[in-house]
């Protein structure tokens, strides 16, 4: 896997590969300089989108398929670790990895029903897939105590996945987004991720030449929704409490779904980006005018969402690319080395 | 490696279309095969049949001994056969060499393995100086190599070639002729439908004739532009002019 990375920085331009592990470097090395717990709060908040944002991207970034849905798999991983803990003393540690798995195959069963059929059914069946769940978590009260939610014991320790310093969180949500980051970039460059470029550009001449379209997706789901889930329980661990409207709510699924869309999906700096933006610009309109005109901050942010979908259709990452791509041909010409090649 | 393919009765109705209609076809073991037929003749859809991308109405399809009627496209490219579409769908934002790799994928360990097998693959076809060109920056007589070369890189048994010809120069054609001679040779049975008769003529042991959904007639090229009934459906025109 290592090498899968090393040769998929070389084979992008050095600029860019840069400023990709600067911005995925930024969070750790601000957590590592303040002590401001504010500012570690609304880090680690980010963070955990940007996790969220990565996962979703898996899914609808590498292979088209547009989950409106996700939010059930994350709902799926708090409730899962946490009821581990409260009823079993599982440690969340492996408690994430069992919710991670259970998402993964209920969204292999979800794919299966509704992936072999093309165009906007399984957007739609995620949508219906999610309300399921989230009225499964509300009413199923002698399990999940339903809208009251669960709370998690507060008292730091390291097996319960709980710690006295909000640095500390920040330093495991970004090891979270780092691992998805590089498992992002491994995937795009292994036969998985030829294979759903095939797909995504033609999928008639893709089976036709031997790749199963179906069980690519249907696994692609899978992976997706187990690091979505494993997002929840970071969640649930940072917060300490879960209910059906903060890890099953519809909005954060397509929170995740935008920061990838803006930031530009297919690539795994896309997210990344998308979420750096968007975060800080919600926060900061929400306390800027959040108790003005209600509502004005959402239009605001919808607003500047049309804006930047409108110029960069593609999202902002595939622009910034081709014009580091422009200047890096202008330059070699201005010293007359010869044109790099395509690959 | 090489295997036989025979069709029995088969058919295809496209709504009031008729597209394939009673169908049947015998192709021996290492061997070319020509079809040919006018226009809407239906012998495109009949290797969309062969190769999955539809089911038929009814009849029966057989790769070597195994009935491949109802299976998948991919799970047919397994078993060794392979197809070349007759309007180009090349990969587009991928470059030559990557378009190949994707079909080396099954054979390959890893992208770096799949990429070094699909080398290989346009060297044979003497097309591997174009290795990094964006495929949608092809001229036409590339991209129908590189529709022939990814097929040839799933290591096929059985190669359908719908009209590899089509669009192609003078020496092109002459190239494309060498390539279907050199695969054929490593023991590849080869299918191709082709609307270029001196190619049919010079490469083709049996041709069969295709005219609205039937097949007119099978026999070795000079028998079947000889046949009455396939000079008044088809060859007519030319014969005659
Ligand atoms: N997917 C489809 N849906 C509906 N009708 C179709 C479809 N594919 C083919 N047909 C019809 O079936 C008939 C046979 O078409 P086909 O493409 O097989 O002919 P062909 O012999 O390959 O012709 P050509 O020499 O022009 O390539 C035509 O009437 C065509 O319009
Ligand atoms: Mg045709």
């Amino acid at each position: 896997m290592m090498r899968g990375i090393v040769s998929t920085f070389r084979a992008s331009g050095s600029v860019s590969q840069a400023i990709q592990l600067a911005l995925v470097a930024t969070p750790l090395v601000i957590a590592l300089l303040t002590s401001d717990n504010a500012l570690l709060d609304s880090l680690n908040q980010m963070l955990i989108w940007a996790a969220l944002a990565l996962s979703w991207n898996i899914l609808g970034g590498y292979a088209r398929q547009i989950s409106v849905g996700h939010v059930a798999f994350y709902g799926i991983g708090a409730y899962t670790s946490t009821l581990l803990a409260l009823n079993f003393g599982i440690s969340p540690w492996l408690g994430m990895l069992a919710g991670g798995a259970l998402a993964a195959l209920i969204g292999a069963l979800l794919g299966s029903a509704t992936l072999r059929l093309r165009g906007p059914f399984f957007t739609m069946a995620t949508i219906a897939f999610a309300e399921v769940v989230r009225i499964l978590a509300v009413n199923w009260r002698s399990v999940t105590r339903g809208a009251e939610g669960l709370a998690i014991d507060s008292t730091p320790n390291l097996p319960g996945f709980v710690f006295g310093q909000a640095r500390s969180y920040v330093l495991v949500t970004w090891g979270l987004m780092a691992v998805l980051f590089a498992v992002s970039k491994y995937l795009d460059h292994s036969k998985t991720g030829l294979r759903l470029r095939a797909v995504r550009d033609n999928e008639d001449a893709a089976r036709a030449l031997g790749i199963h379209t179906f069980s690519l997706r249907i696994s692609v789901l899978a992976v997706s929704a187990f690091f979505t889930a494993i997002c929840g329980t970071f969640y649930a661990q940072y917060l300490l409490l879960i209910d059906p409207d903060s890890v099953l709510g519809v909005d954060a699924s397509l929170q995740m779904a935008l920061m990838a869309v803006v930031g530009g999906i297919g690539s795994a700096i896309g997210p990344v980006l998308g979420t750096y933006l968007l975060v800080p610009f919600g926060q900061v309109l929400r306390a800027q005018l959040g108790s003005q005109l209600a509502g004005l901050h959402l239009v605001i942010y919808g607003l500047g969402l049309v804006l930047v979908l409108y110029k960069l259709p593609n999202g902002i990452w595939p622009a910034i690319e081709a014009a580091l791509k422009r200047r890096g041909r202008a330059s070699r010409q201005r010293s007359g080395l010869p044109e790099e090649d395509a690959r | 490696m090489s295997v036989d393919l025979a069709v029995e009765n088969l058919n295809k109705r496209f709504g009031g279309i008729l597209a394939v209609n009673g169908a049947g076809l015998r192709v021996a073991s290492g061997t070319i095969h020509g079809i040919i037929g006018p226009n809407g003749a239906g012998k495109t859809t009949l290797f969309n049949l062969i190769a999955g991308s539809f089911l038929p109405d009814s009849g029966r399809i057989l790769l070597g001994a195994r009935d491949i009627t109802a299976l998948t496209p991919e799970r047919r490219c397994a078993l060794g056969l392979a197809r070349t579409f007759q309007i180009p769908r090349p990969f587009s934002g991928l470059d030559l060499l990557d378009n190949v790799a994707i079909g080396c994928l099954g054979r390959a360990r890893t992208v770096g393995h799949a990429r070094q097998l699909a080398h290989e693959v346009l060297e044979s076809l003497g097309i591997g100086r174009y290795a990094d060109t964006l495929a949608s920056a092809l001229p036409i007589g590339l991209r129908k190599m590189l529709e022939v070369a990814r097929a040839v890189a799933t290591a096929p048994k059985l190669l359908l070639l719908d009209e590899v010809m089509g669009g192609l120069h003078g020496d092109e054609v002459d190239r494309m002729i060498e390539t279907i001679r050199r695969i054929n040779a490593t023991g590849v049975t080869v299918v191709m439908i082709e609307h270029v008769l001196p190619a049919i003529m010079s490469l083709a042991a049996q041709v069969t004739v295709l005219d609205q959904g039937r097949i007119l007639c099978s026999g070795t090229p000079e028998a079947v532009t000889q046949d009455p009934a396939v000079i008044a459906a088809y060859l007519g025109d030319e014969v005659l002019a």
